[in-house]
């Protein structure tokens, strides 16, 4: 039995109609119109016990409403969905008792009392026994943390230290489903990498499924091993992140900083480049190419024929641009980006 | 029991939290008690120059007011918070932290506060109470002291229920604090005063619509012997918690028949 | 004298936006005025079973002053304590330091433009509900004008009480607290339902002392034709000494709190 099992799940959203000026408000307050917004429409995907999802897709794809209907916020308009077996919005607190919720804009620890008194809380809460509770905090401590700030109140925390906490308040009673809205969003370089580490551990120690909501595209290749693509509230990709990047990760950027300044860098156009910029203030130039059109060694020779390069970077595609090509042609992926 | 014994934990580490403001702590139960001095000091005021207010004398309008405040404060401590909140919170999304506990929405909300403001309104009803049994002569003999306590149960339910159900507005309607205040600020001031004062279709109103008069108006009226007597000083009481408990119950109903229609439109 | 005019214009058209709040508020004091009429009808009815004579006012008379209280509570209502310690604890305070008109000013022409909002949707309508429903008794024209400058000096003197509570934001954090005390204090000491005539007299003799009179009990009097010459003219004189001394106090309050703006950064 799958972890996670979503059959042709549907939302959708009735929002009134606001009508213009003064007559129009009192049109909409004798007779009131609405609009239908479908959010997410036929969604069906498995995810087996153990894997780390990647769900991943443009701000207003319908990925949180998916969320929400998976951890049972939300009623469907149609479809079905089993977190574990069960029904979520039938069935909340056994359901709740085996997952783990974190949304990165919001908090779900108690603002005014210290992190280690809400654990303590917690652990109440979800019954969870004196042993597994210790273990557990020890756990966070070794990998993220987060005994520095244990005595701390939860809103005098920093970003990053309210992140990790959240992070641990969810995974305290060793859920078997953990479902994470941008965990690392604003967050520095050395606390995303801890709290990857920690995510892979967890799901090495205790095989648990985690889906993940992100923008930041090293999250994806630390962890992921699976991509679900959401956009217009459809699915528009599923599967390895392999096949991902193959299939559309093609474009790169290079960016070359040039000594000497060159009459015209047309001629790139030649080499079948038509995506370039060249920046007189920093003397460099930013191409973007697709990569399994060009490369950048041949780039680079044609801009050392023409002018001294001090130095040089290639740079793989962001997320945002994979996505962004996989909606202007899902066949052959045309990059087309404004620098 | 268990869930009991979690609420325990829960009023533990709200109290100290709150306790790290003393001065505000005491300022909050302090002030709220000011409410009643300056209700029933106006009563009392009235009455030096009017005899009898349609039948009632001053102790026993206090009595009156005095059944109203103690349900209404005991009702208060677990449920005025979250209630006067659920509008925000519903519109800014903030709900959404309730749905995905292992308990019911309703109880996480409860359990998360405490209004520990109500607890000077207590001491006041109390003292309240005393006094009147001192003024009234009041003996207070197994069966008055059980009908007390069934109305002062059933006027809870009551008064929770009333709570609950407009507060769910706002699964409804974007202004459901407005509905929640009207009902226990503005309709719940009619039974300041006894009821038998007002036309009958306000009466009628208070007794089976928004039924606030079940409250404190008939059991106050049947403790001091106001009108018809009889069998219903015994029926009452039960009448009262019955209709309490299938008020509550219906209440909540309808507070999870909001929640399966939230939108969670907030971000 | 025209930024004035547009501060006032500005409030008025914010007070459209607030036309739930209000249209709450004002069915609020509805429910409050019918309690009122059934309450006087049945402490009169009670008082004449038991043949006690009220000679200090009739009932008509009664329900006159419930009606024209709840007025006066439109004219006079201000959510100046909230908005002012909102402004304090947002720090936003600190832009009426630099602005060419002061706070006192500024706050005070808000207020007379949400009026004139209120004077066309609250007032108005009270007042033909308060006739239709409940004939109050006639009032003699004479008495119009003094009860008109008893009413400004009532304003006056709750928009200062008003402003003083909300300038204790800047020491006290809890303004909750005085707002809620000065709420029961005019409850009581105000004459709002109960007229001072009822009080006992050490009551009276403390209410007398207070401020509070001013804003209810004394407009109210005079239009009822209570108040004869001499009272009339207490009334105006007690009012100018109260305005006095609470604009002295909001003057003394404000300089002290621009100076810990400026030495502590707000």
């Amino acid at each position: 039995m799958p972890a996670i099992r979503v059959r042709n799940l549907s939302k959708s959203f009735k929002r009134p109609i606001r009508s213009p000026g003064m007559r129009g408000a009192l049109q909409d307050l004798l007779h009131r119109r609405y609009e239908e917004k479908k959010a997410v429409d036929d969604l069906s995907f498995d995810i087996p016990q153990g894997e780390i999802v990647g769900y991943l897709g443009p701000n207003g794809a319908g990925k949180s409403t998916s969320i929400k209907m998976l951890v049972g916020i939300l009623v469907p308009t149609a479809g079905d969905v089993t977190i574990n077996g069960l029904v979520p919005y039938k069935n909340r607190a056994a359901t709740a008792k085996g997952i783990g919720v974190v949304f990165g804009q919001r908090s779900q620890l108690w603002w005014d009392i210290p992190v280690s008194e809400t654990f303590q809380l917690m652990k109440y809460m979800y019954k969870i026994p004196d042993n597994r509770y210790k273990r557990n905090i020890e756990l966070f401590a070794d990998v993220l943390g987060i005994q520095e700030f244990m005595h701390v109140a939860v809103r005098q925390l920093s970003l990053g230290q309210r992140m990790r906490a959240d992070l641990c308040a969810a995974l305290l009673h060793n859920p078997s489903i953990v479902f994470l809205d941008e965990p690392t969003i604003g967050l520095d370089v050395v606390v995303k990498k801890k709290i990857r580490e920690f995510l892979l551990e967890v799901n090495a120690e205790y095989q648990t499924t985690i889906l993940l909501t992100t923008h930041d595209m090293q999250d994806v290749e630390k962890l992921c091993s699976r991509i679900i693509l959401i956009n217009n509230g459809t699915k528009a990709f599923d599967g390895p992140l392999e096949r991902m990047k193959t299939e559309f990760g093609a474009g790169e950027t290079l960016s070359v900083q040039v000594e000497g300044a060159v009459e015209s860098w047309d001629g790139l156009r030649l080499l079948g480049i038509g995506d370039y910029r060249y920046d007189p203030e920093s003397s460099t130039l930013t191409v973007r190419y697709d990569k399994r059109e060009s490369n950048p060694a041949l780039l680079l020779s044609w801009i050392m024929g023409r002018t001294s390069v001090v130095d040089f970077t290639v740079k793989p595609p962001e997320v945002e641009d994979i996505i962004r090509a996989m909606y202007t042609n899902p066949e052959r992926p045309v990059l087309q980006e404004v620098l | 029991m268990h869930t009991v014994k979690l609420y325990g934990h829960f009023l533990i580490v709200y109290m100290r939290s709150q306790l790290e403001y003393r001065f505000s702590f005491f300022g909050d139960v302090f002030v709220n008690m000011l409410t009643f001095v300056s209700l029933y000091l106006g009563f009392w005021v009235l009455f030096q120059t009017f005899p009898s207010m349609d039948g009632w004398g001053f102790w026993e309008v206090l009595f009156l007011n005095n059944l109203n405040l103690m349900t209404y404060a005991t009702c208060s401590m677990f449920l005025w918070g979250p209630m006067i909140q659920l509008e925000n919170m519903v519109r800014s999304g903030e709900f959404d932290n309730f749905l995905v506990r292992p308990y019911p929405p309703l109880l996480i909300l409860v359990f998360r506060q405490f209004g520990h403001t109500f607890i000077g309104h207590l001491i006041v009803s109390s003292c309240v109470l005393a006094l009147c049994t001192y003024q009234l002569s009041i003996q207070w003999t197994v069966g008055n002291a059980l009908f007390l306590l069934f109305c002062l149960i059933g006027g809870i339910l009551i008064q929770g229920a009333i709570m609950i159900a407009t507060a769910s507005s706002a699964f409804w309607v974007v202004r459901s604090k407005a509905v929640l205040e009207m009902s226990i600020y503005t309709v719940r001031s009619f039974i300041n005063y006894p009821i038998s004062i007002y036309v009958q279709s306000i009466q009628l109103l208070l007794t089976f619509l928004i039924p606030y008069a079940i409250v404190n108006y008939y059991p106050a009226s049947l403790f001091f012997g106001k009108g018809e007597q009889s069998a219903l000083f015994y029926f009452f009481p039960v009448i009262s918690v019955a209709v309490g408990a299938l008020l509550f119950i219906l209440a909540c109903r309808v507070f999870s028949r909001g929640v399966a229609r939230y939108d969670s439109s907030g971000s | 004298m025209r930024l004035y005019g547009q501060i006032m214009l500005n409030a008025v058209q914010s007070g459209t936006t607030y036309r739930f709040h209000t249209f709450i508020t004002t069915a609020n004091r509805l429910v409050a005025l019918l309690v009122q009429f059934f309450l006087w009808t049945a402490l009169y009815a009670g008082a004449s079973a038991l043949s006690v004579p009220i000679t200090q006012v009739s009932l008509d008379e009664m329900i006159t002053y419930a009606v024209f209280s709840t007025m006066i509570s439109m004219i006079v209502a201000n959510e100046n304590i909230e908005t002012l310690s909102q402004k304090i604890q947002t720090g936003n305070i600190v832009t009426y330091l630099i602005r060419p008109i002061g706070l006192f000013r500024s706050l005070l022409f808000e207020t007379l433009g949400t009026k004139a909002f209120a004077a066309l949707f609250e007032i108005i309508p009270i007042l033909v509900v308060g006739y239709l429903f409940f004939s109050p008794a006639e009032l003699p024209l004479s008495n119009l004008l003094g009860f008109l400058i008893a009413l400004f000096n009532g304003f006056m003197v709750y928009f200062l009480l008003t402003f003083l509570v909300g300038m204790s934001s800047f020491w006290y954090l809890r303004i909750f607290h005085l707002s809620f005390v000065l709420t029961h204090l005019i409850n009581f000491f105000s004459g709002i339902v109960i007229p001072i005539w009822f009080f006992p007299k050490a009551l009276y003799a403390v209410t007398s002392w207070l401020p509070f009179d001013l804003i209810y009990y004394h407009p109210l009097a005079i239009l009822l034709g209570k108040a004869d010459v001499s009272q009339t003219l207490f009334a105006f004189a007690k009012g100018a000494a109260w305005i006095a001394v609470l604009a002295a106090a909001s003057a003394i309050a404000w300089m002290a709190a621009k100076r810990k703006v400026v030495v502590q950064g707000g």
